[in-house]
């Protein structure tokens, strides 16, 4: 059947990026027999590194605008854009070939109650793909057509929602998380004061359990139930650095509610 | 009341962004100056850029801007420069009491000349709590000695200082302001760690699994249970358990460096 051309827009945000904002903006290899119209568009926070330099290299249009956080910050993206479907990247994923083709197979057939697709991620944990730890598959919804979807208002790990009906494509993205321990050490500083707030928010009360008990648990879950002793020494040591994870944002708790009292 | 001792003393002190830390650290030594007329205040700063200089010049300090090349390193070039009679190293994290200038100033006058440094406690407070178990305390440090006679020696982490002649220890302690926060922890944590990995042996590189297993419970339990860090509360247990995940984080880097052999 013939092509049914449309237009796409790719939404990035950033900081401090430079070490990924390149393999994802090359991996993004639309045609343009599907999408007549393409643009990138890169919502830099302010980077010091040269994330904006190398996406506008790279052809992406590039806003600088202050943090104000996550969904904030990609609801404002959103709004920029002008394509009729809507893809939202993070400057650690990259599309594959496959992926592309699919999307592009997809857009063409899909009805018009669906708003939008779930795309699974690849986890990539210094260098290895974890396949289990409950890291796969990991589906977010990012594929969404313009104006019918925003991010809700979590602190992190916020989502996309859309009006209508959802598809899921079967082609993963690739997610690079974590290159090294010390990245995983600090972005877990950072996570855990943002998932404080989130717990704080919802009036979750400490109580002993969660720095004793708590992160034990974690353990078990991820490298037993969930299987991380099939990835290896890798996945040991995602099981062993997600009971860490929780204890610190339990320890970040206590500090807050028990100790310095709120 | 404060008498006059003959002898000099240098202060030495090495500093990077310790705004926070100065006036608590330098104003404790105020003390000092009544004793020691030509107190000498060394401070040895790593390019900070926050206020950390002006503030210690604030306090009377000689403040020697230089690159970092090393706590040891560092420590020994400024004692190096100090004029003093005795030399007493103190961190910016650091706090000394009256109690402790005055007994310093006694032993300094009546200690024999085989003496050549002072071994001195250290109270460590996490969070705001004295630590009095857990293995943190007496947590003694040589830290006064006869200048000329004792410097660091050279490892990467936990550098102590040495002299070749008698030491004793004093009674009266100092304030160690360890960690303010669960954050400050874990930045110092992600730090310690890379530098506690040049330490690691060779043959105990090849057993890494079984440290990487085994090494954060029988931390845990040694700080915990044997050094009776359970008396501490919660903050005990708080800073036990941070102690394991430490000791996880350092073989997991381990493992990273030397089986993945990725280079961060």
């Amino acid at each position: 059947m013939a092509a049914k051309a449309t237009s796409l827009s790719i939404v990035i945000i950033t900081l401090n990026e430079e070490a990924h904002i390149g393999k994802c903006l090359k991996s993004l290899t639309f045609t343009k027999k599907i999408f007549q119209k393409q643009e990138v568009i890169v919502v830099d926070a302010q980077s010091r590194d040269r994330t904006a330099l190398i996406a506008r290299k790279l052809g992406a249009k590039v806003y600088r605008r202050a943090w104000k956080g996550f969904s904030d910050q990609k609801n404002w993206a959103l709004s920029q854009a002008k394509g009729e479907w809507i893809l939202s990247l993070d400057a650690d994923e990259e599309l594959t070939s496959e992926l592309v083709h699919e999307i592009e197979r997809r857009i063409i057939t899909v009805p018009p109650n669906v708003d939008g697709f779930w795309i699974k991620r690849k986890a990539f944990f210094l260098g290895k793909w974890i396949r289990h730890c409950g890291w796969w598959p990991d589906a977010q919804l990012r594929l969404i057509r313009r104006g019918r979807g925003a991010f809700t208002n979590e602190p992190v790990h916020e989502g996309l929602e859309v009006k209508g009906e959802t598809l899921a494509l079967d082609h993963p993205m690739n997610h690079y998380t974590y290159d090294s321990i010390r990245q995983y050490l600090e972005k877990m500083d950072l996570y855990s004061d943002l998932t404080l707030l989130d717990i704080r928010a919802k009036k979750v009360k400490y109580w002993w359990y969660y720095l004793t008990l708590a992160p034990v648990m974690t353990f078990v879950r991820t490298y037993f139930s969930r299987l991380g002793l099939l990835d290896g020494w890798h996945g040991l040591m995602v099981s062993g650095l997600s009971a860490f994870h929780d204890f610190c944002k339990y320890a970040k708790l206590w500090e807050k509610e028990v100790w310095r009292n709120g | 009341m404060a008498k006059k001792n003959p002898s000099s003393l240098s202060v030495v002190l090495i500093t990077l962004n310790e705004e926070k830390n100065i006036p608590r650290c330098l104003g404790s030594l105020a003390p000092l100056r009544k004793i020691f007329p030509n107190l000498e205040i060394l401070v040895g700063d790593s390019h900070s850029q926050d206020r950390t200089a002006s503030l210690a010049r604030s306090f009377g300090a000689k403040v020697i801007v230089r690159p970092w090349e090393g706590y040891a390193k560092q420590k020994n070039d400024l004692i190096a420069l100090a004029k003093g009679d005795w030399v007493l190293s103190i961190d910016a994290d650091e706090e000394l009491t009256p109690a402790l200038v005055q007994e310093m100033e006694r032993m300094m006058r009546v200690a024999p000349p085989e003496v050549e440094g002072f071994l001195l406690k250290r109270k460590a407070f996490f969070l705001g709590k004295w630590i009095k178990h857990c293995g943190w305390w007496p947590d003694s440090q040589l830290r006064l000695v006869r200048r000329g006679k004792g410097s660091f020696t050279l490892t990467p982490v936990h550098e102590g200082m040495v002299v070749r002649g008698g030491v004793l220890e004093l009674e009266e302690p100092m304030n160690h302001y360890t960690y303010d926060s669960i954050q400050q922890y874990l930045k110092k944590l992600n730090r310690y760690s890379d530098l506690s990995l040049l330490k690691i042996k060779p043959k105990k590189i090849k057993l890494w699994p079984f440290y990487l297993v085994l090494s954060p419970w029988i931390t845990f339990f040694r700080m915990f249970v044997a050094k009776w860090g359970f008396l501490d509360g919660w903050h005990g247990f708080v800073v036990c358990a941070l102690s394991a995940y430490h000791d996880f984080c350092k073989y997991a880097k381990l493992w990273e460096k030397e089986v993945l052999k990725r280079n961060p």
